[in-house]
């Protein structure tokens, strides 16, 4: 019979050894040597943190339950590792360039740096880790009762409760000791990683050793080892369901997702290349792992009393065989399961609350920033040292609420499936460009909801927080919100349940989210980062050159990463830029880095913000020159939209002031020529109505009578001329003539205009020689019209005493011009512009013998007949031009 | 190993890397076509256990090979 004293000094010999390891590593680590320590080996067995206390004993309780079912836990991680080149080698390598200390980074920092995400999925891993750890506690307690149970001298001396109090603070002190003495997570854990390396190679080894004195002690070989599974109670394996995939997928998921595995697997990687040798060498563990759940369970089942607990099979074959050699190491293989989980998910947890839950708040509530405040280095390194301190505290609170029972058990998949929420956050984060932080967060809170409620509450015990009713009626009565059957769907398995509707729903509104908002340009670089991580070394996100001393900065950067490293760190930049010292100008590949090396201690979005606070207004980021360039842009745009209108404005008010302007000369014109018009025929109808009152007169003589008499007529005649003027004009300007083409020479139509015009006087008019080659194709009466007019109005108006018109004619491309040039005067400049309108004269009224409509009337003939007449000065008296084509 | 057939090696190692996990679930998945569609079926744990483990071994073979493939053309700079 065993002594339970000897057990309990080979265990307090194995913690021992565990430190002492630990304590060589770090010091060798320390050193710069052991290449060793960083081999993919060590990588690989780092990894089996993975198998916990939980599927070191419960995978046999599990077999002996369900049979094979319980492979799924192992083919799950299998699975992530041989698919490694789809995610693992993507996360790592996202994980190295980004500096990311936690799935909560990974999270926080994908999504623009977000402190909101970061703390979600912080709670997320403590509220799942916390059952978890209780787990290991119960496991170790329970397992020592065992052996308290065959050693009845050791009951006194020892209770479940004390037991796990000890185990706690015990895990607490090697955790704090050896997981927080640095603070930059690339520096990583050497000691940790040796020790968990160690407990994995110990718990390996237990049930291999477990397994073979099975098989080939108790069963008598492979041979007999398969009879006698084919006669036991899980002789029958039914054929796998749901629960076959959907368990398969839910440990895969975890696998990526809880936190300690994305430790080991992230955080603590120290070569991406140790991937392809965990790819092949980390399912192998699993497999051996594996090998002998089955037999040991078997033979469990056949050999042991019924009733016996079969998730301690693995000790109870041993001890009552009488194997106590094989049963402490069993002990210490089961131990080795539930710490090395422990500490590691304390590490990781511990990391997470003081980067994403204390040093946010904590900035926020100094509110001056990195430069004033006391030691950064300090109360990061306390706070984890609390808060792991306190995971443990939380751990063995839950186990002694839960009362240890078998509740606890069925802990293992709730975390799994509480964690795997994080999973479409996580996948979406690395391969879609268009997930965004609305859309994480609302997956996150809708899934982590469906969780708890379908699986975490209804765990906890009928009672405690969901009352029987609501699990029987659903929430508030409503049938369909039942926990164990959301949507009336009754008969699936409660975890398959759970995982399914939470994840999809999850999936949804992740999805949804990301599709309905926009994401800030922070976020859009960093997924642009994240996306490309594997095609490029990575983009900046450029910290402007900016005025922040670069003393200061070293102050701040002592503080995190303490002095000796942020003086390197410091000293490498300098040289870099060629100068001498520590101080090296703050340019933004030098801020960055410094961002990149504190990231690895406070995460990236403190990391961001602690510079942000630091370099200050005088930076600027990249997301501060984009609303910048945002808001700019919009001004632009406003101002030209303003612009553009005011140009219109205008443009209208000129075509405004033109119509008016056109409107007014209108008016002014339209008056005139109403009052010009009634003036021309008041004048005639004047004499004639005096005259004729004359000619009433009866006493007066024939002579005198006829005197009048021609008056009368003559000034009728005048009248008619006006009126008939007018006709034409009015005729003219309407465009309403009717011409007479006809083709004759120049000399014909000046003859016939000389004859007319001809009313005697001496004017002498010369005839352009070449008057009888030029042929014309025109209107010729009209034409004649112009020239007579153009001919009697020399005759009025020219004052020489020997009047002479020189008419000058030549052919100008196509068109003909005809030039009328007298001796006289000419016309003076101010009224060259006014010759040519209706009832213009320039000399007094008498002398004109017409009402002024000559010029008018030529200028709109000359219109009519497609050419132009125009006053043409500086040619010594009156001179116009006509100029008409050839042809028409 | 001519210089120009490097990059098709070094893709067909990568999509090799990306078919062997689909080659893992159809092997891990297709216990569920055992049963004929009918979950009453069963079958002895002992030969499906034999099945699993073999599936389970030749994927870390494969996964070996593989792994051993893309370290090579390492060894040979």
């Amino acid at each position: 019979m065993l002594s339970f004293d000897v057990l309990i000094v080979a265990s307090v010999a194995y913690v021992i050894v565990l430190f002492a390891v630990a304590f060589l590593a770090e010091r060798a680590s320390d050193r710069g040597g052991a290449k060793w320590m960083r081999s993919p080996i060590i990588y690989t067995l780092s990894l089996s943190v993975y198998c916990t206390a939980w599927t070191f004993y419960g995978a046999v309780g599990f077999a002996a339950r369900s049979g094979l079912e319980f492979v799924t836990i192992y083919l799950g991680p299998t699975g992530v590792l041989i698919g490694w080149w789809l995610i693992l080698r993507r996360l790592v390598r996202i994980g190295r360039a980004e500096r990311i200390t936690s799935i909560a980074d990974l999270i926080s920092s994908r999504f623009g740096k977000s402190a909101l995400l970061g703390g979600i999925v912080t709670v997320l891993a403590v509220v799942g880790t916390t059952p978890y750890i209780a787990l290991q506690l119960q496991s170790v307690t329970l397992s020592l009762s065992v052996f308290a149970a065959a050693d009845p001298t050791a009951v006194i001396r020892t209770s479940p409760n004390s037991t796990a109090l000890w185990v706690a603070v015990g895990l607490a002190v090697f955790t704090i000791i050896f997981g927080t003495r640095n603070l930059d997570s690339s520096e990583r854990h050497s000691g940790v990683v040796m020790a968990i390396a160690v407990e994995a190679v110990v718990k390996l080894l237990a049930l291999l050793a477990v397994g073979a004195f099975v098989v080939w002690g108790l069963a008598g070989g492979v041979g007999n080892m398969l009879a006698m599974i084919d006669t036991s109670p899980i002789a029958e394996w039914s054929v796998p369901n749901s629960r076959w995939i959907g368990l398969t997928f839910l440990s895969a998921a975890a696998f990526l997702c809880l936190p300690r595995m994305f430790h080991v697997l992230v955080v603590e990687n120290s070569d991406e290349s140790h991937l392809l040798t965990a790819s092949w060498a980390f399912p192998l563990y699993l497999l051996l792992m594996s090998l002998f759940v089955v037999p040991i369970a078997v033979v469990g089942l056949n050999m042991l009393p019924e009733g016996a607990n079969p998730d301690l099979f693995v000790l109870t074959l041993p001890i009552t065989q009488g194997q106590n050699g094989l049963a402490v190491l069993a002990f210490l293989g089961g131990f080795s399961s539930a710490t090395s989980m422990v500490i590691v998910a304390a590490i990781a947890l511990s990391t997470m609350v003081s980067n994403h839950l204390v040093a946010p708040v904590w900035l926020r509530s100094t509110g001056e920033g990195a430069t004033v405040s006391g030691d950064l280095r300090n109360v990061v390194l306390m706070s984890r040292r609390v808060t792991i301190a306190v995971i443990l505290g939380l751990g063995y609170l839950y186990y002694r609420l839960s009362g240890g029972g078998a509740a606890l058990a069925a802990m293992g998949l709730i975390s799994f499936a509480g964690v795997a929420q994080v999973l479409p956050a996580m996948l979406g984060g690395i391969y879609w460009r268009g997930a965004t932080r609305i859309g994480a967060a609302a997956g996150f809170v809708v899934g982590f909801t469906l969780w708890a409620y379908t699986m975490l509450l209804p765990s906890v015990g009928v009672g405690t927080i969901l009352s029987a009713s609501v699990l029987e009626q659903g929430l508030m009565g409503w049938h369909w919100l039942r926990p164990r059957a959301l949507f009336g769907i009754d008969g699936l398995d409660p975890v398959i349940h759970a995982v399914f509707w939470s994840l999809l729903f999850n999936t949804g509104a992740f999805v949804a989210g990301s599709i309905l908002s926009t994401p800030s340009p922070l976020e859009r670089m960093q997924a642009s980062q994240f996306i490309t991580a594997l095609d490029q070394g990575g983009i900046s996100r450029s910290w402007k050159h900016g005025v922040a001393e670069a003393e200061d900065l070293l102050l701040m950067a002592q503080r995190i990463l303490g002095a000796t490293e942020a003086q390197r760190l410091f000293r490498a930049h300098a040289v870099e830029q060629g100068k001498s010292g520590y101080l090296p100008t703050p340019t933004p590949t030098f801020l960055e880095g410094l961002e990149r090396a504190l990231s690895g201690s406070v995460g990236s979005a403190t990391a961001h913000a602690m510079i942000g606070q630091m370099v200050g207004g005088a930076s600027v980021s990249v997301e501060d020159l984009m609303a910048v360039a945002d808001e700019t842009a919009q001004i632009m745009e406003y101002s030209n939209r303003l612009e553009a209108k005011s140009e219109e404005l205008t443009n209208t008010a000129d075509q405004l002031r033109d119509a008016n302007l056109k409107l007014v000369q209108l008016s002014h014109q339209k008056d005139a020529f109403l009052s010009q018009i009634s003036h021309e025929l008041r004048t005639p109808m004047t004499s004639i109505r005096s005259f004729s009152e004359i000619l009433q007169d009866n006493a007066l003589s024939p002579s005198d009578r006829v005197k009048y008499a021609t008056i009368i007529s003559g000034e009728t005649q005048r009248l008619t001329r006006l009126l008939d003027d007018l006709l034409d004009l009015s005729v003219l300007e309407n465009g309403q003539v009717t011409l007479d083409i006809e083709t004759g020479t120049l000399a014909q139509v000046l003859d016939r205009a000389m004859t007319a015009a001809d009313f005697g006087g001496a004017l002498e008019i010369k005839r352009p020689r070449n008057a009888d080659t030029i042929l014309l194709t025109t209107d010729l009466e009209r034409l004649g019209q112009v020239m007579i007019n153009l001919i009697s109005n020399t005759r009025k108006y020219c004052v020489n005493k020997r009047p002479v018109l020189k008419i000058r004619a030549r052919l100008s491309g196509p068109d003909v011009e005809l030039d009328f040039i007298d001796n006289g005067e000419g016309v003076p400049s101010t009224h060259r512009q006014m010759i040519f309108e209706k009832f213009a004269r320039i000399s007094d009224e008498a002398k004109a013998g017409s009402a002024g409509l000559g010029l008018a009337i030529c200028r709109e003939i000359m219109t009519n007949l497609g050419g132009s007449i125009e006053y043409l000065p500086g040619q010594g008296g009156a001179a116009f031009r006509l100029r008409l084509p050839q042809n028409p | 190993m001519a210089e120009s057939a490097q990059p098709s090696r070094k893709r067909r190692l990568q999509e090799t890397a990306v078919a062997l996990p689909a080659l893992g679930a159809v092997f891990v998945g297709l216990p569920i076509l055992w049963g004929g569609g009918d979950e009453s079926n069963a079958v002895a744990t002992s030969n499906a256990a034999i099945y699993l483990f073999s599936v389970w071994v030749g994927m870390i073979v494969l996964a070996f090979a593989l792994s051993w493939a893309f370290r090579r053309p390492k060894a040979e700079d």
